[in-house]
């Protein structure tokens, strides 16, 4: 990308000290939530990060919407890095990046009208005239797809979808920079998943807004996204395109991914990949690979001893497996030469 | 494009016809009880009384209730100072009434506050909070009663001071629970998304959704307080003599409750029937205001 | 025929309204075969799955009509005293939530026990160990003579749900209903559940009907699917005929509004508006309000069933549309 990234995160770590009962002793260990985590999201642009429970991607969208603090690394806003925020700057982040997250009957408070809830970002970070108020709310329900008249009602007059879309044109009310889309559809009923979703790549060119796209389910993933990363344990195992990861998914875990989602047609064959066993818990990662006990392509000890490096496959495709070291050293080779 | 004229779900009913099927639906029962024993005779009282409760004559000491042969201006009898008890009954509704307000209002004020900082910011503040609860919890309140009633007296305020003491434990632990699951609802996290304070969050956010509760807890204390202060009164820590406060007479009562019952028995009766009725409104309101049922 | 079930009707009264959760269905289900049961939320799916060991959701849920034929006997007939000897063990279920599932104080081993002991006269105490350990081990749980002393929360998510799996196939049951079995698994998970539920099949024999919302999993797993709109079966077909000749609008509207993992979408069709309240009065088509073909005469009226559709004689499918010909799907 030429341009400057919206939203730039560099060596993420959260890590949650934890106190567990081992023997009747008390031993403390760590849960390595996220582990070392990087990625831009260009402007405009819907980054997807993919994973399985637990493979830490909601604790990285908690950590960018300043709900939780990193134990290491930054997260920048254009230009602002988000650590100690304080004052003018601060107003001005949580009015850049919002949130719509994944059950709309718990993300809308039920006891404040549609109006009160659309227009909280506003309210909250600087003074705005009540007409200027009224005017942005009918403007951003209008936007969605609602009738502004029904700015009055509270959220219990609504379904499941116009609740979703709400909670979208609360977080598009600030004119953000950046949301975040913690699985937005998959609470949704699924007649009701297409048209949320068109909803969401209009809105997106007409506000210009980023999407971070928080996802378990890729065909929502590829529909939606034009670059995603997807995550194992802590750590983003690939990155590329969405075009390109899905004409050529590179790791082992994302091959597994795929073959285990499941198909749109009864005659769609697909490579049997069987994972045995389950995701390791992240207070005891495997050691090197955090995939290696469950990798049907393991190659051997390296696997088991030495963290493989997220590194450039063909110039664009990132991926984090000792598959591709000979290509990688290739490479490097044939650049010195 | 059609899918944008999305319009709200069946269009609910109207406000006007809400209100009248909470209407259908009140319990009229308690209601109509608790108006006839508690609130129009503390309203009334000096209309609807037809004796001064505070002295009688002690020649009309003892009479039985009009009803059972007794004199036909004692419609409940006298007690042993002559005073008619139909009179004191009235009079002793306001005791209950500004005992059971009072202490409810300060108690539940000072409760629901620490509830909602403990539940909210946890940490220190909810240990102590918790701590000081089961504290409290764990004193009987009658021997605190006791003690505080020996040191400085027995007063109004002693009575409401020490009703709050007990009530506010109550309020905080329930308040304490309610703020800690909806801290961590989806909707207080964008709440801070969007950059709103932790004053708004508890305001705005926290404290409107346990309302519901506030108000069924209140109903079901109002009972508890009443019987409380009747106990005081009965250990004699209570709301000082002449006073009519229900418990009071109960305590009076009870030497005569032999030869003379009514004594005992009609603001015993009281008691009972405000109790009772008061908290059939409040499992009433509980039903009623818990969204999860009236989602449905 | 293992199960019949002829026009069934369940209906919710509540306060406020009478809510037609299950409108009129009518399915069958043969040995060995899955039948897929795809619907929204609030299409009434579950409570159908429910009605038919008659734990339709009581005080407000009644069966006020339609017969179920099980083996010939019709289910929603029985006393609750006959239906426990059916229940789980001749027509077992497999719910969502595997949490809430399983009682969390007793070790897994108990409940599975207590399914043997109620479910099975005649085994002696070892014998019910042995088979304890068997049948979690068809269940693919390692290490099974070990786990039968966890409790569940010792267990993941995904290890819970073949537990109660195992639980529902202990006493070789002729039916297995699983209602949404994998929706709170993840990926990978899902991907061992459902190709175990797939082996249990092939090796017992047992007839499955499998609700979910979801046609990718009927895709994978089912010989014939029904489509629930509003407590009716829109359309209903071989797997296949479906897939290739949605008849239905709602049907082909599903269908295209998923997006595909294999190829690229540009634009996905929506469908316009929502399902319909709980409690909404309902004349005509349940889906006409949102159907882009509806006329006058679809939102007066309901359409009749037409039959054989893609020259396929078990294919039928609710849509006036169908009375035209040429709107009839034809393989070739």
């Amino acid at each position: 990308m030429a341009s400057q990234p919206t939203l730039r995160v560099e060596g993420l770590k959260r890590h949650f000290p934890v106190t567990m009962w081992r023997r009747l002793k008390r031993v403390a260990a760590v849960v390595k939530a996220v582990d070392g985590v990087s990625f831009d999201v260009g402007e405009g642009e819907t980054l997807a990060l993919v994973g399985e429970s637990g493979c830490g991607k909601t604790t990285t969208a908690k950590l960018i919407l300043a709900l939780d603090t990193p134990t290491s690394g930054t997260i920048r806003l254009g230009d602002t890095d988000v650590q100690n925020l304080h004052g003018e700057a601060y107003r001005h982040y949580r009015e850049q990046v919002q949130a719509v997250f994944q059950d709309p009957w718990s993300s809308l408070n039920p006891r404040m009208r549609v109006k009160e809830i659309v227009s909280e970002p506003l309210v909250v970070n600087r003074r705005r005239s009540r007409r200027d108020i009224r005017a942005r709310v009918a403007e951003v329900l209008e936007a969605v797809g609602l009738n502004p008249a029904h700015a009055d009602r509270f959220p219990h007059e609504f379904s499941g979808g116009q609740r979703q879309r709400i909670a979208l044109a609360s977080a598009l009310s600030s004119d953000p920079k950046l949301i975040i889309l913690d699985e937005p559809v998959s609470s949704l009923d699924v007649s009701i998943r297409a048209q949320t979703m068109n909803l969401f790549r209009d809105l997106q060119g007409q506000f210009n807004v980023s999407y971070l796209l928080i996802v378990h389910d890729l065909a929502v993933a590829r529909y939606m996204s034009d670059e995603v990363a997807v995550m194992y344990l802590g750590k983003i195992v690939e990155h590329a395109r969405t075009e390109d990861l899905f004409s050529e998914p590179l790791h082992p875990y994302t091959k597994a991914l795929f073959a285990a989602a499941l198909p749109g047609h009864p005659d769609v064959e697909r490579e049997e990949i069987v994972l045995e066993g389950e995701v390791p818990s992240p207070i005891d990662p495997p050691s090197g690979c955090p995939f290696h006990p469950r990798c049907p392509m393991k190659i051997g000890e390296i696997c088991e001893t030495t963290v493989p490096a997220l590194r450039t496959h063909q110039g664009r495709h990132a991926v984090s497996c000792h598959l591709y070291d000979d290509e990688a050293a290739a490479a490097t080779a044939s650049a010195e030469a | 494009m059609r899918e944008a004229q999305a319009s709200a779900v069946g269009a609910g009913p109207t406000r006007a016809r809400l209100a009248w099927r909470w209407l259908r639906e009140l319990p009229l029962l308690p209601i109509a009880i608790i108006l006839v024993v508690l609130v129009i005779p503390a309203i009334f009282a000096e209309y609807l009384a037809p004796h001064n409760p505070y002295s009688g004559s002690l020649r009309a000491r003892l009479q039985p209730p009009a009803f059972l042969g007794g004199p036909s201006e004692f419609l409940l009898g006298t007690d042993h100072q002559g005073r008619d008890i139909f009179s004191r009954i009235i009079f002793g509704s306001r005791i209950s009434i500004a005992v059971a307000g009072a202490g409810i209002l300060i108690g539940g004020s000072i409760g629901t506050t620490l509830g909602l900082i403990a539940g909210y910011f946890r940490g220190v503040a909810e240990t102590i909070v918790t701590r000081l609860v089961d504290l409290t919890l764990s004193i009987p309140a009658i021997l605190v009663a006791l003690v505080v009633a020996a040191a400085i007296g027995a007063r109004f305020t002693t009575v409401v001071a020490i009703v709050a003491l007990v009530l506010w434990a109550v309020y905080a632990r329930q308040v304490r629970a309610e703020a800690l699951k909806w801290a961590q609802s989806d909707f207080v996290a964008r709440a801070r998304v969007a950059g709103a304070s932790h004053f708004r969050i508890i305001v705005r956010h926290i404290l409107p959704n346990i309302a519901n509760t506030l108000i069924v807890l209140s109903t079901l204390q109002l009972g508890f307080v009443i019987v409380f202060e009747g106990s005081l009164s009965f250990l004699g820590v209570g709301i000082p003599r002449p006073n009519p406060a229900w418990g009071l007479m109960v305590a009076d009562g009870r030497i005569h409750v032999v030869s003379a019952w009514w004594i005992a028995f009609f603001p015993g009766l009281a008691i009972m029937l405000t109790v009772l009725s008061v908290n059939m409104l409040g499992d009433w309101l509980r039903d009623r205001l818990d969204p999860k049922l009236t989602q449905v | 025929m293992l199960l019949e079930v002829k026009d069934l009707r369940t209906y919710l009264f509540t306060k406020r309204a009478t809510v037609k959760a299950v409108d009129g269905v009518s399915f069958y289900l043969r040995r060995g075969e899955t039948l897929g049961i795809v619907g929204e939320s609030g299409s009434g799916k579950s409570i159908m799955a429910l009605s038919l060991l008659q734990m339709e959701p009581k005080p407000a849920g009644r069966i006020v009509g339609g017969e179920a034929l099980f083996r010939g006997d019709d289910l929603l007939r029985k006393s609750q005293g006959e239906m426990r000897t059916i229940r789980g063990r001749r027509i077992s279920m497999i719910l969502q939530d595997p949490q809430t599932s399983l009682n969390p104080v007793f070790t897994i081993g108990n409940q599975l026990n207590e399914a043997f002991v109620t479910g099975k006269q005649g085994l002696a105490r070892g014998g019910v160990r042995k088979a304890v350990v068997d049948v979690l081990r068809k269940v693919n749980i390692a290490d099974p003579e070990r786990r039968v002393t966890a409790f569940p929360h010792q267990l993941s998510g995904g290890m819970k749900q073949r537990v109660v799996g195992a639980i529902a196939i202990s006493c070789s049951p002729d039916i297995v209903i699983a209602d949404e079995p994998t929706t709170s698994l993840d990926l990978t998970i899902q991907a061992q559940y459902l190709r175990l539920i797939k082996r249990l099949q092939d090796t017992t024999g047992v007839g499955v009907i499998f609700i979910t919302h979801d046609f990718g999993i009927v895709a994978k797993m089912c010989d014939r699917v029904a489509v629930m709109y509003a407590g009716k079966i829109v359309e209903h077909g071989p797997v296949r005929s479906i897939f290739n000749h949605p008849s239905h609008p709602y049907t082909q509207a599903l269908i295209n509004s998923v997006p595909k993992l294999e190829e690229r979408t540009e634009r996905l069709y929506s469908i316009p508006g929502q399902p319909p309240a709980p409690g909404q009065e309902l004349v005509g088509c349940r889906f006409a309000p949102r159907c882009e073909f509806a006329d006058e005469r679809c939102r007066q009226e309901y359409p009749p069933q037409f039959e054989g559709l893609s020259r396929h004689s078990e294919h039928t499918a609710d849509c006036w549309r169908l009375e035209d010909p040429t709107w009839r799907p034809s393989r070739h």
